[in-house]
């Protein structure tokens, strides 16, 4: 299977991923390509190459610097979903997504969380209006997700229901990997259970997915990427699963990260327990939005370098275990410092 | 206060928001002192304001539901804990469509929406436009930003020609244009330079002789056209700034709590808070291109 673990979404980060694959003659061998895409890349990557499947997770407000309203990714996304020629499959929770209509060509499949965990997996419309939460099913799912925890995750497959051990954390992981399983029957219709099992067990956390880094002096840092209310707002849920320690959030605000921070106001971070460590380029918004939800800032940092050093020392201070959420520019800057550190090309003390 | 000193050496670090904290001051407390706490020293800061609540204010958050797409919401968090925090009792009432809006209301706010959005409160809006009219001659305050600010106007022609009906309570046209002016954005203003974060494609024109709110430094404000940026009418604030505008310009925020209270009451005076975080990202704010 090729895929592009860079994290770079733009089609160029495709094309980089598809070059150095390649063998010499140009060709691949691979029997399936899976690649996560920018929503605007996409449709453009979709003309040139056309999917098989299209998955479509969610619409959240993002970026809306580049794509000024919600409906406007919308199109994107239904424009990309149409490129498909066997399959989509789409959320049914999602009131945005679950309007996503296709030729009749094209099979829409449907994936779902159950009922129950309605509240973990808010929409962009219900992360406004609390009042307003109501469970939605815009189609029967193939794979419906039950459960999860800090082990495991529960999802039932045509209605029988397995439970598979993994060591990815937080719901966005656990729906994501529902997701994946809805595509996996899709491409694979009877794949084989325990192989299966196995698999899942070996999926590791993606580039700032809940990526663990080992710090200096023997502590973990959990790097988690934020980028949207909706996202940050699940990701702080990771809080409730585990217990940290230190907390940082590094906020940039460069192009890939969205110029307009304005988001960080849509979300709620009364939840936070301890006082934060803030870096980035924004670290100042950062520190002031978290005043006004009565958390405290322990320092801000603009240099994410120095924000490094300062974020070690709290989390060998503190002890325990560090999580960082972190916006996309800050999150590649952070890994290279401590990438840097352990290839011996880091000058920390 | 060992961890605050090593803090303090970092000199090339945003000093403004470096804190003191310890194990006990790091557990979550709500009450509004404790924010106040949110200083360099670690005086406290609530024997100031902990005088019994004399004063309040009652704050309107109109359309939340149909307008919020630009994190707008953050202009009631700013006026609700700046008013708590000098020990005003604040009330939010959040108004959509077919609710009252109260008669005791100080302060309306209103937010950036889609398009989708103007067109479901079109109605609505219209429906309450003569209250809202009644209320702007009466001085109520009122803090319009981007979508709503344009339906505050007469009136605004989409890109397609349809008309969408203002109302007229600020003096100002719209017509949708090709082009989306997006970024950042500065402009002088009475209450000093604001810093806010453009994203709109209509372009609105003041009539003649009407008070814009400020002179743009930098970026398109109201049209790219004349350096206008917002509009004053009364106690009634248009502009196209997110940001949102309020939490990066702590004395524009202040201006609009200090008019809302001396309609109410005599000799209004708003202690001075610790402002430091909030000057902190107004400062990173002027340094980000556009």
């Amino acid at each position: 299977m090729l895929t592009n673990p860079t994290g770079s979404n733009f089609v160029r980060g495709i094309i980089s991923a598809v070059v150095d694959k390649a063998g010499w003659n140009g060709k691949l061998a691979y029997d399936i390509a899976v690649f996560e895409q920018d929503e605007a890349h996409a449709v453009h990557f979709a003309k040139v190459v056309r999917p098989r499947g299209v998955l479509v997770l969610n619409i959240m407000r993002d970026q809306m610097d580049r794509f000024g309203e919600i409906d406007t990714t919308l199109k994107l996304l239904e424009t990309l979903a149409r490129s498909a020629t066997e399959y989509v499959v789409l959320s049914a929770n999602d009131e945005r997504v679950s309007t996503i209509l296709v030729g009749d060509d094209v099979k829409t499949v449907w994936y779902a969380h159950s009922a129950d965990l309605q509240a973990e997996f808010l929409t962009d419309d219900q992360l406004y209006h609390a009042e307003t939460v109501t469970y939605a099913l815009g189609g029967e799912p193939d794979v419906l997700l039950t459960g999860y925890d800090e082990a495991s995750v529960s999802v039932s497959i045509h209605g029988t229901p397995h439970r598979y051990r993994y060591q990815l954390q937080g719901g966005h992981n656990a729906l994501n990997l529902t997701a994946a399983l809805t595509v996996l029957y899709q491409v694979v219709p009877a794949p084989d259970t325990t192989k299966l099992a196995e698999a899942i067990l070996t999926v590791e956390p993606a580039f700032g997915r809940g990526e663990v880094i080992d710090v200096p002096g023997g502590g973990k840092l959990t790097l988690q990427l934020v980028k949207n209310p909706g996202g940050f707002t699940q990701a702080l849920r990771m809080l409730d699963l585990k217990s940290y320690t230190t907390i940082g959030i590094a906020i940039n605000d460069d192009y890939p990260d969205g110029r307009d921070v304005s988001w960080l106001w849509d979300v709620s971070f009364e939840s936070l327990q301890r006082p934060v460590l803030c870096g980035g380029v924004r670290a100042a918004d950062m520190a002031n939005r978290l005043k006004y939800d009565g958390v405290k800032t322990v320092a801000a940092y603009e240099d994410l370098g120095e924000y490094v050093t300062a974020l070690n020392e709290r989390a060998a201070t503190d002890g325990g275990e560090a999580i960082l959420f972190c916006t996309y520019t800050a999150m590649l800057k952070i890994r290279s410092v401590y990438l840097g550190i352990y290839s011996g090309l880091g000058d920390e003390a | 206060m060992k961890k605050g000193q090593r803090a303090k050496s970092k000199e090339q670090s945003l000093q403004s928001v470096i804190l003191n904290e310890s194990e006990e001051s790091s557990r979550k407390q709500r009450d509004p002192s404790t924010s106040l706490r949110f200083a360099q020293d670690d005086t406290p800061l609530t024997s100031n304001f902990q005088r019994p609540a004399t004063k309040s204010l009652t704050i309107v958050h109109l359309y939340p539901k149909e307008m919020n797409i630009y994190g707008d919401t953050g202009n009631r968090l700013v006026l609700q804990r700046r008013a708590e925090w000098r020990g005003i009792e604040v009330q939010v009432k959040l108004v959509g469509v077919g609710d009252t809006i109260p008669d005791e209301t100080d302060i309306i706010i209103g937010g950036g929406g889609q398009d989708a959005g103007q067109g479901k409160i079109q109605d609505d809006l219209q429906a309450k436009a003569a209250q809202l009219t009644k209320m702007a001659e009466d001085d109520v305050v009122m803090l319009m930003i981007c979508g709503m600010y344009q339906l505050f106007g007469r009136r605004f022609v989409t890109h397609e020609g349809q008309e969408i009906k203002g109302i007229g309570i600020l003096p100002l046209e719209t017509v949708g244009g090709d082009v989306r002016m997006i970024g950042n954005t500065t402009y002088d203003t009475p209450f000093g330079e604001v810093v806010g974060y453009e994203n709109h494609s209509g372009i609105s024109t003041l009539d003649d002789g009407s008070l814009a709110l400020g002179r743009v430094t930098k970026g398109d404000g109201n049209n790219g056209r004349d350096k206008t940026e917002g509009c004053r009418v009364r106690n009634v604030f248009g502009t196209y700034s997110h940001g949102p505008v309020l939490v990066k310009n702590p004395v524009f925020a202040d201006e609009l709590l200090h008019l809302a209270l001396s309609r109410r009451y005599d000799d209004v005076e708003l202690p001075a808070l610790d402002d430091h975080t909030e000057l902190a990202a107004h400062k990173t704010a002027l340094t980000r291109p556009r």
